[in-house]
């Protein structure tokens, strides 16, 4: 398998307590891999180091071999990564259209001034509303909606985005089994689709019917890799993470 | 009838003030308390510009359009690195700062004295001499600051500074580029009240520091609050009840400066009530 | 002339630093720009005028009373304007918004009562002056130097030291966390206000005797204590006390240079040019992450 992000050495230290420590991990391209591993075992913040949220202390990391220290929030589009968060971050005070535009006008000031949702965007926003079913509620304001819209809304966001690699935290999780269905759903079209996907998850049944592929992180460090079925008879990983 | 003409002018040029603030203030979600630093730069081209150098009218209001853009670039700049209250703060500086500069450069400005026999603009070879012919311009002046508003309003660029608003760095990670958004909707709207400023100047025929202090600027800030954040009505109508409301005391009769303190008490009074009532103003659609 | 320097930080420094300890502890319970903090001052000295040139009051009664009405505005304040609003989960921007608002009624009142004009509470007493070293230095301004210092030091122990002064580092700290833990933040921060009223109305008085009074003197009162406060770094009561001084050091300096009438011109450059260079201020200390 290709490699499409790699870090090497990666620290990255909360108040001299290492939430990431000395990590070098590889993750494929064009499948999904599941991040797993118990609370505080650093999936959140290696997610966070690897989409320019946090800065790490130590380290390198690779983005289809282009070489960083690190990743400033404003280089994700350029490298096409697409993210959502643990708890959803949307514009509480926008609509579920705007929220949905949003990603997508010119960076450039003068040009976003003259753009109007140009009809592309316009055919893409409905694909995406038919897709995550919240069409009915396109003027609401990301702010009234429910839990589980509000998750789907994020996904949404990250689907007009363009991307080649898309980071899910926790996208299943307080979810009814129907929305559950709906994002596996979306998540296999965009594996099919050759994308690359990193996903945080705790319930490793999703897990495996997910993911091609599985690192496992404890305190910061790798603790195993491999499919899914490999790892989870890894009797180190049973022991740190399921406990057995 | 020349007194509501005069009241109609004052109306037109705080609702285009207000309608410039809330670029900044309601739709970009920077607490700006500088924009009378720049709508006093704007008169002050004018003025100067219009009497010490000759130049006419429009001249002037370019001239101000230049001083003011190149001026609140570099504000801008320095005040993209604060946020929420220290960016209300900082720019409550940079307004006093302005001020002084108005007030103790007496080469330029006449210091104190303020500056005499600003007269008012040509248009096509036709002076506006009355007051009717002033108000026609500045009417035409507010219809076009109101659709310009809007025009942002609803462009994509309007959308990410709504984005910045509630969370700049998630608008960083979508892409943008959110500094440089910041500092290009400060120049709009710095040079949009001072082109009013110019327009104020040449109206009144004389100014002087006083009426750019930091208070005028708290001022326009209650009007957009009254009114409504990120709103182009709510600019609209923040003015025509702050603009009114003196004039309502002066008919109870009250003594010049009995009216004037119970005025800047209602206008506290209205911003607390409003903060503890409905944050966003009457029609406005962001709640800080 | 380097003396004058030096002995004029010395002066202005501490009557800044009064209200950047003020701004500084209510800061530090509290996390918004409290514009109300500058009308407590000016009610101060305006309580003090008023008791003793038109109900005929001696000085000391009048500043013990005067400072007792400047606690309870800054509780009634805090009571009945802003805890409501911040138990309605009020965001810091609102509670600015609010408190200028409050700032706005407090000074239109203190000029419908008193007038624009220029007072000062120095003409009836409290003029004499002290020979210090070589200097003249009138009586007031050793007072507001030596309550600067005894203030500093009695406000350091009392957070080091006392019950009270650990729970308001701990809510400094973090705001929810001490929530959680059960610590009643709302009754702490009504004591901290009671405590920078206090301080404030003592700032306020002794600039009323020092340089006289105006209905605008709380905000200007303020905005120079905030910036003492923010270039010294919020992170600490010394950072406020050093702060102020750094800021009247750098004024009068800029005074000396330019002309007195660029005094706000030259504080403002340094604050802002400390806060975009430096904006966790001069004398905090770097901390690793």
């Amino acid at each position: 398998m290709e490699t499409m992000i790699k870090v090497e050495n990666l620290t990255k230290q909360f108040m001299g307590l290492k939430a990431i420590d000395d990590l070098t991990v590889e993750i494929p391209a064009g499948v999904a891999t599941g991040l797993i591993g118990p609370n505080g075992s650093g999936k959140t913040t290696l997610m966070n180091v690897l989409t320019g949220l946090l800065s790490p202390e130590a380290g390198t990391i690779f983005i289809n071999e282009r070489r960083f220290r690190k990743i400033k929030p404003n280089m994700l589009r350029r490298l096409k990564i697409a993210r959502t968060f643990q708890d959803s971050r949307l514009i509480e005070q926008m609509s579920v259209e705007d929220n949905l535009l949003l990603p997508v006008a010119e960076n450039r000031c003068w040009h976003s001034l003259a753009e109007r949702n140009t009809n592309a965007y316009r055919e893409k926003l409905e694909a995406v509303l038919e897709t995550i079913r919240l069409k009915q509620y396109r003027n609401k304001n990301a702010g009234e909606l429910s839990y589980g819209q509000r998750k789907l809304l994020e996904i949404g966001r990250t689907l007009m985005q363009n991307a080649e690699i898309y980071f899910f935290d926790e996208p299943f999780t307080g979810l009814f089994p129907e929305a559950v269905g709906q994002i596996l759903a979306i998540m296999q079209k965009l594996k099919t689709a050759g994308k690359t996907l990193i996903i945080i998850e705790h319930n490793m049944n999703l897990i495996e019917r997910l993911c091609d592929y599985v690192a496992v992180l404890d305190h910061g460090t790798l603790l195993a890799e491999g499919t899914p079925a490999e790892v989870l008879k890894n009797e180190q990983v049973r022991e740190a993470y399921l406990g057995k | 009838m020349e007194y509501l003409i005069n009241l109609a002018i004052l109306f037109c040029i705080y609702g285009m003030l207000a309608l410039s603030l809330n670029l900044v203030v309601g739709m970009t979600g920077l607490l700006s308390l500088a924009q009378a630093a720049f709508y006093g730069i704007g008169a002050y081209a004018c003025a100067i510009g219009m009497t010490s150098l000759g130049l006419g009218f429009f001249t002037t209001v370019l001239l101000g359009i230049l001083v003011n853009g190149v001026l609140a670039f570099i504000v801008g700049k320095i005040l993209s690195r604060f946020q929420g209250d220290y960016y209300a703060i900082v720019s409550a500086g940079l307004s006093i700062i302005v001020f002084s500069v108005l007030l103790n450069w007496k080469d330029l400005t006449n210091g104190p004295l303020g500056i005499f026999g600003i007269s008012k603009p040509a248009v096509f070879g036709y002076q506006l001499s009355s007051n009717l012919a002033y108000l026609l311009l500045c009417l035409a002046a507010v219809v076009l600051s109101y659709f310009f508003y809007n025009l942002i309003d609803k462009s994509s660029f309007g959308r990410t500074l709504k984005a910045i608003r509630e969370d700049e760095q998630l608008t960083r990670s979508l892409g943008y580029n959110t500094k440089h958004f910041k500092s290009i909707i400060f120049v709009i709207s710095a040079v949009m009240s001072g082109v009013v400023g110019a327009m104020f100047a040449s109206y009144i025929a004389f100014i002087d520091p006083s009426t750019f202090q930091l208070k005028e600027g708290i001022f326009l800030f209650t009007i957009i609050i009254v009114g409504g954040l990120s709103s182009a009505r709510g600019s609209i109508a923040g003015a025509l009840i702050l603009i009114s409301l003196p004039e309502i005391l002066r008919f109870i009769g009250l003594p010049y400066e009995t009216a004037a303190q119970l005025q800047q008490i209602i206008y506290g009074g209205l911003l607390v009530l409003m903060m503890v009532l409905k944050p966003q103003g009457l029609f406005g659609k962001y709640k800080m | 002339m380097f003396v004058q320097l030096l002995i004029n930080t010395l002066i202005v420094g501490s009557g800044y630093g009064l209200i950047a300890m003020a701004f500084r502890l209510m800061y530090s319970v509290s996390p918004f720009f409290n514009l109300t903090l500058g009308a407590v001052a000016a009610i101060g000295a305006y309580v003090t005028f008023y008791l003793i040139s038109s109900l005929g009051f001696n000085p000391a009664s009048a500043i013990v009373l005067a400072l007792a009405f400047s606690g309870l505005v800054a509780w009634s304040l805090e009571a009945f304007v802003y805890k409501p609003m911040r138990d309605n989960g009020s965001s810091a921007m609102v509670l600015l918004v609010a408190s200028l608002g409050v700032y706005t009624i407090f000074e239109a009142l203190i000029h419908l009562l008193f007038g624009a004009q220029y007072q000062t509470l120095g003409t009836i007493n409290l003029s004499g002056q002290i020979d210090v070293w070589f200097a003249e230095i009138p009586l007031v301004q050793v007072i507001t130097i030596v309550s600067n210092a005894l203030i500093f030091i009695g406000l350091s122990w009392f957070l080091e030291h006392t019950f009270l002064g650990r729970q308001i580092r701990a809510v400094n700290d973090s705001a929810t966390l001490s929530h959680i833990i059960g610590m009643n933040n709302s009754r702490l921060i009504m004591i901290v206000s009671v405590l920078a009223g206090l301080i404030l109305g003592l700032a306020g008085i002794l600039v009323g005797y020092d340089t006289g009074m105006e209905p605008t003197m709380g905000f200007n009162l303020l905005f120079k204590g905030m910036i003492g406060a923010i270039i010294g770094g919020m992170g600490s009561l010394s950072g406020a006390f050093l702060g102020a001084f750094f800021l009247a050091f750098a004024e009068n300096l800029g005074v000396w240079v330019f002309a007195s009438e660029w005094r706000d011109v030259v504080a403002f450059v340094i604050f802002i040019t400390f806060l975009y260079f430096r904006p966790k201020g001069i004398f905090q200390k770097k901390v690793k992450n």
